[in-house]
C-alpha cells in the first residue's frame, strides 16, 4: 500500500530531482571535509530552499528525491528529530535486509536506474550522517552499501550520481584512514 | 533439589560453552530435563550464510571441524577453563546418560519443540545459541529463556560488541550481560551484568575467545542463584538502548589494530 503524499510534497519531490535543485545537491556532495565549508553563494542557494519535513514512508515507496530532501535538511540542519528519525529507520531496513535488498527492489517494481539512484543517494546521506554526527553506525552501513555490486552506476546512469559515487568513496577512504590514525 | 525443568536450547551439538554449562549444571545438583540441539542443515546453512556470508564458513570450521584446536593459541580461553574444571564432555549426545532427553530440530521455533515446552509446567531455559526465539516459543517458556550476551546492556545491543566498543573508544564498557529473552532483540529484563577488562589482550579473536569461559560460569552460578531466589530482574530503560549490527570488515581492521594500542 502506497503512502499519500500532499500534492504540494509530490511537487517539491518532482521538482528536487528534475530541476536546479540537483546542481545544489552535488554543491553538497564537493563538501569539502578538510575546511568544512562549501562556496558561499551556493551555501547561500542552498539556505533559500524551504524544505519539506522529512518523513519515513516504507522502504518501497522511496524516491531518490526523498533522500535528496533528507540529505538538504541534514546540511542546513533542520527538523533534526524527524532526519534523526528517518535515517535510523533506513539503517535499520538496509541492515535487516542486507542480503535481499536485489530482491526486494526488484519485488517493489523499480528500475535498476531507480535503485541505482536510491542506493547511490542513501550511500551518500549515511556519510553525511557520519560527519554530522560522528555516529560509526552510520559509516558501517555505507561501507556495506559501497560492496553491493550492482549498485554501480552504468553507462546510462546520470553523470552527478557516477561523481556522486566517486566522491562519497573518496569521503569514506578520507574517513577511514582519520580512524585509523587516530 | 529444584521444583523447575531445566531445559537447554544448543546451536549444535559439540558446543564447548553448551556443554561447560550444562556439566557443570550437573556438578552442582541440578538434573537438566531437556537439552533442544538445532541440525545442521543446507537451508540452515544458506540462511546464515546470506547474513554472515564468508564469516559463517570460518565460525563452521572453527567450531565444527578445529573445535577445541581452534583456541590452541588463546590461553584465557573456553578450553582452558574446561581443563581448569576438569570438563570432559565434548558431545551433547554424552549427557544422554544422566536421563537427559535430547531433542533435535530444524529451528527452535519449530511445532515439535513448542509441543515438547507446553508438557513441561514449571521450567527455566537456558539459550546457549542457535538463533532468534519466536513468540510461540517465548510463550510457553516458563519463567523465560535466559541469554547471556556478549555486551553491557541496555547501551550495546546487537552484535560484533566488543568490536563496536574498542571502535568507540568505550573498552570500560566491554562485558556480557545475562536477560530473559523477549520479542524484541536484547531487549528483555536484565538478571546480571558482569564487566570484563581488556587485560593484556592483544586481539580481538582472543579477547572474544576470553569472554566464553566467563560466560559458562556467569551463567552457572545466575542459573543457581536464580533458582535459590536470590536474583531480582530489572527492566531495560528505553532511552539508552542502541541497536549495533555487524561489523563491516574496514571497520574491523581498524578494530583490529586500536587493540594494540590499549596496551
Amino acid at each position: 500500500m502506497k503512502t499519500k503524499e500532499s500534492p504540494y510534497q509530490k511537487k517539491y519531490l518532482n521538482q528536487l530531482i528534475s530541476s536546479n535543485h540537483f546542481p545544489l545537491v552535488n554543491a553538497i556532495n564537493l563538501h569539502d571535509l578538510n575546511t568544512n565549508s562549501i562556496n558561499n553563494a551556493l551555501t547561500k542557494k542552498i539556505q533559500s530552499i524551504s524544505l519539506i519535513p522529512p518523513d519515513y514512508p516504507k522502504f518501497r515507496n522511496i524516491k531518490p528525491a526523498t533522500i535528496i530532501n533528507l540529505r538538504l535538511a541534514l546540511y542546513l540542519e533542520e527538523y533534526k528529530d524527524e532526519v534523526d528519525n528517518c535515517c535510523l529507520n533506513l539503517l535499520r531496513y538496509i541492515e535487516v535486509n542486507l542480503s535481499k535488498l536485489k530482491k526486494n527492489e526488484k519485488l517493489y517494481g523499480r528500475s535498476r536506474r531507480e535503485s541505482i539512484l536510491i542506493f547511490q543517494q542513501l550511500k551518500a546521506l549515511f556519510v553525511e550522517y557520519h560527519i554530522n554526527n560522528c555516529d560509526l553506525l552510520y559509516l558501517n552501513t555505507a561501507l556495506k552499501i559501497a560492496d553491493l555490486k550492482w549498485i554501480k552506476p552504468v553507462n546510462s546512469t546520470p553523470n552527478s550520481v557516477k561523481e556522486l559515487d566517486i566522491i562519497k568513496n573518496r569521503q569514506v577512504e578520507y574517513i577511514l584512514n582519520q580512524l585509523e590514525n587516530e | 533439589m529444584n521444583k523447575k525443568n531445566i531445559i537447554v536450547f544448543c546451536p549444535n551439538p559439540y558446543s564447548l560453552y553448551t556443554t561447560s554449562v550444562c556439566e557443570l549444571l550437573l556438578r552442582k545438583g541440578y538434573h537438566i530435563e531437556c537439552i533442544v540441539v538445532r541440525k545442521f542443515t543446507i537451508k540452515r546453512f544458506r540462511k546464515e550464510f546470506s547474513r554472515d556470508g564468508i564469516r559463517l564458513i570460518k565460525k563452521i570450521w572453527n567450531k565444527l571441524f578445529l573445535k577445541e584446536k581452534a583456541y590452541s593459541s588463546e590461553l584465557n580461553s573456553i578450553v582452558s577453563f574446561r581443563k581448569e574444571n576438569n570438563l570432559v564432555i565434548k558431545n551433547i549426545n554424552e549427557f544422554k546418560k544422566n536421563a537427559t532427553k535430547i531433542i533435535k530440530c530444524n529451528s527452535l521455533n519449530d511445532n515439535n519443540v513448542e509441543l515438547l515446552l507446553k508438557s513441561y509446567d514449571e521450567k527455566l531455559i537456558i539459550f546457549t545459541g542457535g538463533g532468534i526465539i519466536r513468540k510461540n516459543i517465548l510463550d510457553n517458556s516458563g519463567d523465560g529463556i535466559i541469554n547471556c550476551h556478549m555486551g553491557i546492556l541496555p547501551r550495546y545491543k546487537g552484535m560484533d560488541l566488543p568490536e563496536w566498543c574498542i571502535l568507540e573508544n568505550e573498552i570500560e564498557e566491554l562485558g556480557i550481560t545475562m536477560h530473559f529473552m523477549d520479542t524484541g532483540i536484547d531487549t528483555g529484563d536484565i538478571l546480571r551484568k558482569i564487566k570484563i577488562p581488556l587485560g593484556e589482550h592483544k586481539s580481538i579473536k582472543s579477547l572474544r575467545a576470553s569472554f566464553e569461559p566467563v560466560m559458562a560460569s556467569s551463567m552457572v552460578s545466575l542459573v543457581d542463584d536464580y533458582l535459590k531466589g536470590k536474583v531480582k530482574q530489572q527492566q531495560q530503560p528505553l532511552s539508552t538502548r542502541r541497536q549495533y549490527f555487524m561489523i563491516h570488515e574496514g571497520l574491523y581492521k581498524i578494530a583490529r589494530n586500536k587493540i594494540k594500542n590499549y596496551r
